[in-house]
């Protein structure tokens, strides 16, 4: 077995007994906070670090499939679990949008631009269609997840929200590690060495580009959909706003561009970052931009991208050593 | 709708269009010298207006003088910027990538958050520089004082800017290293001094736009983070690294956010204007000025 999988067994066991012996709401509110981090920045990275089109605006996509899953059950009282799935089928009709700037441009501003301003319409449409969506005052009123077996989602049971999104969670580090591995994976690694290449090659640019797009935006949509039956409000500031984006964007950076494990790391990083920095009370943010600037300039790889530079090969001669002596 | 309503619309367009042109087109500059995207502008931009603020109402400093250290405060803080964050991440030009954008990302919410601790949340106000309204045909058309004062400022800030890029010493190596940074090294051209003069002038391109906007719309800690969208949009509409492509990005987006006010809403016009850019960037994906090839 590879050292990369025992570990990440390791992680995931330990995420999967936490709540059973840790039970403070709070804590167990922060972890399913860092799970959901950790799907969407999987979910971006797939774009952004694995194709390398700086596409923004996801939170966009994200908050499409919250809102459609939250009307449809608010309004035609469909089932959570269906809810979601067909929010996330929503955000991939508008990730075909969004992927749409980065078909003919390829510098980094014309796409990074371009789709922020499609992620501000998308936000601009919700907050300006009250009759439908609420506006600002905010969609509440969504039914919990119906029970299975001997988990209640019930008044937000956090326990078994816990174990949703872990099962998210693992889901996806499969579907990322898969797709990475895939013919469509290298068609993407090529795209993002050089374009030109990639075409001579035979890839298919914009073939590649809308399918990782699809996938993105569905991965994005459900983990919306999610969002939106745990937290039980929904405003177009809070799930549109372009903060999340860059919560999400800072959490890639941090943890390390265009890794599996990095993403997953960062999202871990800054939200418990966040959560620790309230001790700090009014001066949390500066904090927090201070914590940015200097991990940029500093770890320029990222956590995960500096620990295996510069950590993995020492230990590496170290064993070596060891085995000769 | 009178003719007398769509001029004074197309008029305030204008005026809008202008200042969007003047962030714009810091954001621009620095993308053609620096090739990096600057997110933490905006924030200069809002700083420019704090400083003005302080003078003027705090200091009882007259009006012009006041101006004058809001850009001078504003050209400080860039530089110190430039020299602590913006320099170390420039040491590896090849691996630049995404970084630069989650740096200034990162200098956004520090500013943003700094000036929300210490210049407090509460909306502050300045009185318009020219207390004056002119009139034509009968006061069908009329035309602000300030409005007027915007126009001119920007105006005369661009050209002057244009003017050194185009004949000074400096703008010549400005030139060459938007061109090719490594060339120009090798020519001779002082690159590293050629970042931070771009990186100062973009800040004060920021201040005075700042500076001249903050009667219309009042200061607060958030002001920077709209207009600085707006000013990505127009020059990336314009065709980024270009300041007349920021110009002409900034009236068409300026104008139709102005006739979409009246024809369709006002709660409708970022959409519009956002549209606008989507759909021409389809059309013409180097922005109306870029270079064919650039992008």
């Amino acid at each position: 077995m590879q050292p990369g999988f025992i570990v990440c067994l390791l992680f995931f066991g330990l995420l999967a007994i936490f709540p059973l012996i840790i039970r403070e709401s709070y804590i167990l509110h922060v972890g399913i906070l860092c799970m959901m981090y950790s799907c969407y920045t999987s979910s971006w990275n797939l774009v952004s670090g694995f194709a390398g089109i700086f596409g923004l605006g996801f939170q966009a996509l994200a908050g499409v499939g919250g809102y459609v899953s939250a009307l449809l059950v608010i309004n035609r009282g469909i089932s959570p679990w269906i809810g979601i799935f067909i929010g996330a089928f929503c955000s991939m009709i508008i990730g075909a949008f969004f992927s749409i700037p980065s078909l003919k441009m390829k510098e980094m501003p014309y796409i990074a631009i371009s789709s922020m301003c499609l992620g501000e319409v998308v936000r601009l449409i919700v907050a300006n269609t009250p009759e439908v969506t609420r506006g600002e005052m905010g969609l509440s009123g969504m039914q919990d997840f119906p029970n299975i077996g001997p988990l209640s989602f019930s008044g937000g049971n956090r326990t078994s929200y816990w174990y949703l999104i872990l099962v998210f969670l693992i889901l996806y580090v499969t579907i990322v590690n898969h797709i990475v591995k895939s013919p469509l994976g290298r068609a993407m690694n090529a795209i993002r060495d050089s374009q030109s290449a990639a075409a001579s090659l035979g890839v298919n640019v914009t073939k590649t580009k809308i399918t990782i797009y699809l996938i993105s935006s569905f991965m994005m949509g459900v983990i919306g959909g999610f969002y939106a039956h745990y937290m039980q409000v929904l405003t177009p500031s809070s799930v549109l706003g372009p903060l999340t984006m860059t919560l999400i964007v800072a959490m890639v950076l941090v943890g390390g561009n265009a890794t599996i494990a990095g993403p997953i790391i960062g999202a871990f990083a800054l939200t418990i970052t966040t959560e620790f920095l309230r001790i700090f009370g009014d001066y949390r943010l500066v904090a927090y931009g201070v914590i940015i600037v200097l991990s940029v300039i500093f770890l320029p790889q990222g956590i995960w991208g500096t620990l295996r530079l510069k950590i993995l090969p020492y230990l590496n001669k170290k064993s070596e050593k060891s085995i000769t002596t | 709708m009178s003719i007398g309503l769509i001029t004074n619309q197309i008029i305030s367009g204008i005026t809008l269009g202008f200042s969007y042109a003047l962030v714009g087109a810091g954001i621009s500059l620095i993308w053609g010298t620096l090739k990096m995207i600057n997110l933490a502008h905006g924030e200069l931009y809002m700083l420019g207006a704090y400083f003005a603020w302080l003078a003027i109402t705090l200091g009882r400093i007259p009006v012009i003088p006041s101006i004058l250290i809001g850009i001078v405060c504003v050209v400080i803080v860039s530089l110190v910027i430039q020299l602590t964050t913006v320099r170390p991440l420039l040491k590896d030009t090849k691996e630049l990538g995404t970084k630069p954008y989650v740096l200034t990302m990162g200098l956004s919410i520090l500013l943003q958050n700094s000036a929300l601790l210490i210049f407090g949340e509460r909306y502050q106000n300045i009185p318009y520089y020219i207390d004056k309204t002119y009139k034509f045909f009968d006061g069908k058309i009329t035309l602000a004082g300030q409005r007027v004062l915007i126009i001119a400022a920007s105006f005369s800030v661009i050209v002057a800017l244009m003017v050194v890029i185009k004949y000074t010493k400096i703008g010549r190596a400005i030139r060459a290293t938007a061109q090719d940074g490594v060339y120009a090294s090798v020519m001779g051209v002082n690159v590293r001094l050629v970042y931070a003069t771009t990186y100062v002038i973009s800040g004060l391109l920021a201040a005075v736009a700042g500076i001249m906007l903050a009667p219309i719309y009042s200061v607060n800690p958030w002001m920077g983070t709209a207009v600085q969208t707006k000013g990505m949009a127009c020059c990336v509409l314009g065709g980024l690294g270009s300041v007349e492509g920021a110009i002409l990005g900034g009236l068409v987006i300026g104008v139709a956010e102005s006739l979409t006010v009246n024809i369709i809403g006002t709660q409708w016009k970022d959409v519009v204007a956002y549209l606008i850019l989507v759909a021409m960037l389809w059309l013409r994906p180097t922005g109306l000025l870029g270079k064919k090839g650039s992008v």
